[in-house]
């Protein structure tokens, strides 16, 4: 019976779903917020009730009671004044009330119109953010699951020659982005680095997860991106570097360098161009849009940028690999 | 719009037919025309030069609509049938303009209760949607279904004979999971999609599922395609879109379960087909899906994927079991009330219509608080109240 992954990586698979929005990983929810304000102050939510002001309440005012003051009092004593007093009162109360309502009518008017116009360019706002989410949405490759199209590179004979490079790494996480099925991740956990995987093809991701592997499920730049700046020990990249537009693969060297620590290390396994065994087919050549580089283009690509030390990790033994590892350090 | 090919369309046109057949003249009015369909309906704008003493307005609530506020304004008697509103937070991450639309919808719906005589739902969550906006007056009836292609007559019929097989475990390898509504997210279908992974992980690797229904949320069902092929299932989920009566029919009899994930069902009207082909349902309870299958299906508690995925083996691997359920499926059928909810419907707004009293065992239910609700002698229950004069 095939084991099952840990609680954390069903709730992955369910984040793995919910990064495809179209506001993507953002925690903070545009949408929902906007509506709920759509909900409460729109066009649509109905009138001011009539508790909500005051003023209209309808309570005659009252005269004082005599004896509450000597003024009272004395008004009280005097017939005449004592007839028209509550009248006189009473149209001075509607007279200040009827200034005051209008005073404040005059200022809800403009708190209205001042928030409607605030609604309205929330709205436009809000038009123009998901303009911008489906654009984002539909920039997706030409097919979609594309790295279905490869199969991931051997990478067991790497193991010594990773683990040797990236023990000199200070603590930390290492992670190795695209995992596959974790074997070669779980391979350097065995040597007592914390590791963790990145993969985008779930099924795989699952054995991995089934392993033991901490994995997240998705792309890997998108990975590295969400992680905060010099968070990471050691990282490994395999299998999308084989793939990726050049553009893409340069911001990856990039994006690797920033994502390190100071001493941090880096390893690139990828697949020889040409390389038989490993050589993508017709079709992924067709439909992926990049290829595989030659280690000396990639040992360029990290050092452009900033990594030191960088150069071939050393040859396997046994027979020519179809694969290749460049290595580099962080020294910034 | 009256969509021929949707629920609420079809219950419209039940309801028509049901009134019909009393010698009950009905006219269905819409906002929109939709091709399918103009030749059973009229605009709503001609409804006041057709308006004749003793009409009752129903108005089939699914949606936002400038038809409330207009009805609203009428000064005809007016029934709501409500057939659920999808809480806006459900669509907002997805589709804004969508969610703003089910919070106008909410509001269309709380100015109606006061207006309206009755408000009927197809389901007693749905009911308590119409009390909790004010609905002095509510009941619940179910849907009113069209005769099932190949069903063998008016449901609840069901008739075991058409899923032979129906106790019978699927052949090892190769479960045929169904899923069938509209492409929304309050369907959550990626949790079907994540509980055919490790399905095909733990115990069947050639487990494939079929997703029918339309597309209603673009964003959405993009993101559902490229979850599959992200997951490694672009092969082993086929998505069918909206199918005809008879590829719907075929689906749930050549599949061998159907999965519920929805955060939120008014009725569930899958789970009902499925009980009526004899295909058992693995079900999230949430919603009204536990009050339609009624014991009957299999109700998990929690759908991750590994969950989803022992329900369906189960199913897939305990024949007693399967039989068990498909059994339990059949008979909750006539516990529907489905082959009378036409009928049902029509005495209420025959009630509606005459004043006469809720008629005996309606089910119409008053709320407590409800101030101006007459009642009269014969204590047979509240007579319909007054409609609002017309405004102005």
């Amino acid at each position: 019976m095939p084991s099952v992954p840990p609680a954390e990586f069903l709730d992955e698979l369910a984040e793995a779903f919910g990064r495809l929005r179209p506001q993507g990983s953002a925690r903070w929810n545009f949408a929902a917020a906007f509506t709920r304000l759509e909900g409460s102050f729109g066009a649509e939510s109905g009138e001011l009730a009539d508790d909500a002001d005051p003023l209209r309440s309808g309570e005659e005012p009252r005269a004082p009671a005599p004896g509450q003051s000597q003024r009272a009092v004395r008004r009280a004593a005097d017939p005449i004044i004592s007839r028209i007093q509550p009248w006189i009162e009473a149209r001075a109360a509607e007279a200040a009330s009827a200034a005051t309502r209008q005073a404040l009518a005059e200022g809800t008017a403009r708190i209205d119109d001042g928030f409607d116009a605030a609604v309205e360019a929330l709205r436009f706002l809000a038009a123009r953010v998901e303009a911008l989410e489906d654009a984002a949405a539909r920039r997706t490759a030409p097919v979609e699951g594309p790295a279905w199209l490869v199969t991931p590179p051997e990478l067991a004979e790497w193991v010594g020659p990773a683990s040797g490079w990236l023990a000199g790494s200070p603590g930390g996480t290492v992670v190795h982005g695209e995992c596959a099925d974790g074997a070669f991740a779980r391979a350097l956990a065995g040597s007592g680095m914390a590791v963790r995987g990145c993969e985008p093809r779930g099924s795989l991701a699952w054995i991995a997860a089934a392993r033991g592997l901490p994995v997240h499920l998705g792309p890997v730049p998108d990975y590295l991106a969400g992680l905060a700046a010099g968070s990471l020990s050691g990282l490994v990249l395999s299998g999308l570097v084989d793939r990726l537009a050049l553009e893409e693969q340069v911001a990856l060297a990039g994006l690797a360098a920033d994502r390190l620590v100071r001493g941090g290390r880096v390893v690139v396994i990828g697949t020889l161009p040409g390389a038989g065994a490993g050589a993508p087919d017709a079709v992924a050549r067709d439909l992926l849009p990049g290829r595989p580089l030659h280690p000396e283009t990639w040992a360029l690509l990290l050092a452009r940028a900033g990594f030191s030390d960088v150069g071939r990790l050393g040859p396997p033994d046994g027979p020519g690999s179809d694969t290749f590892a460049v290595r580099g350090r962080w020294d910034h | 719009m009256l969509h021929r090919g949707d629920a609420v369309g079809q219950h419209t046109l039940g309801v028509q037919a049901e009134l019909s057949s009393r010698g009950i003249d009905s006219a269905i009015y819409v906002e929109l025309d939709d091709p399918e369909t103009a030749a059973v309906t009229r605009p709503a704008r001609s409804y006041p030069d057709q308006a004749r003493p003793g009409d009752v307005l129903v108005y089939q609530f699914a949606t936002a609509s400038d038809l409330a506020g207009w009805l609203g304004a009428r000064p005809e008697p007016l029934v709501v049938n409500y057939h659920n509103v999808t809480p806006a937070p459900l669509f907002a991450p997805w589709d804004n303009e969508l969610a703003r639309h089910q919070v106008r919808a909410h509001v269309e719906l709380t100015r109606l209760a006061g207006r309206s005589t009755l408000g009927v739902a197809v389901s007693e969550m749905n009911r308590c949607d119409l009390v909790d906006v004010g609905f002095a007056a509510t009941a619940v009836v179910p849907p009113v279904l069209p005769v099932v292609p190949g069903g063998g007559g008016a449901i609840p019929g069901a008739d075991p004979d058409h899923n032979a097989d129906a106790g019978t475990p699927p052949p090892r390898g190769g479960g045929r999971w169904l899923a069938v509504g509209r492409l929304a997210p309050n369907k959550a279908i990626e949790d079907v999609i994540a509980g055919l992974l490790a399905h095909r992980a733990l115990y069947d690797a050639g487990a494939e599922l079929r997703v029918v229904g339309k597309a209603a949320v673009p964003a959405y069902s993009t993101a559902l395609r490229r979850y599959s092929a992200d997951l490694g299932l672009a092969g082993a989920v086929d998505f069918a879109g909206r199918v005809d009566d008879e590829a719907l029919v075929s689906a749930y009899r050549s599949a061998d379960v159907l999965v519920v994930t929805s955060e939120h069902e008014g009725f569930c009207l899958p789970a009902v087909e499925a009980m009526i082909h004899g295909l058992p349902v693995v079900a999230y309870r949430q919603g009204a899906v536990p009050e339609t299958l009624g014991g009957a299906g299999v109700l998990i508690d929690a759908k991750d994927p590994v969950s989803i995925a022992e329900a369906v083996h189960r199913l897939g691997s305990d024949h007693r079991f399967r039989a068990d359920v498909v059994t339990a499926g059949f008979e909750r059928l006539p516990a529907l009330g489905l082959a009378t909810a036409g009928a049902r419907l029509a005495d209420l707004l025959v009630a509606v219509r005459d004043r006469s009293g809720w008629p005996e065992g309606s089910g119409v239910e008053m709320t407590p608080t409800a101030p101006d609700s007459p009642v009269d002698g014969a204590g047979t229950g509240p007579v319909p109240a007054e409609p609002r004069p017309q405004p102005g």
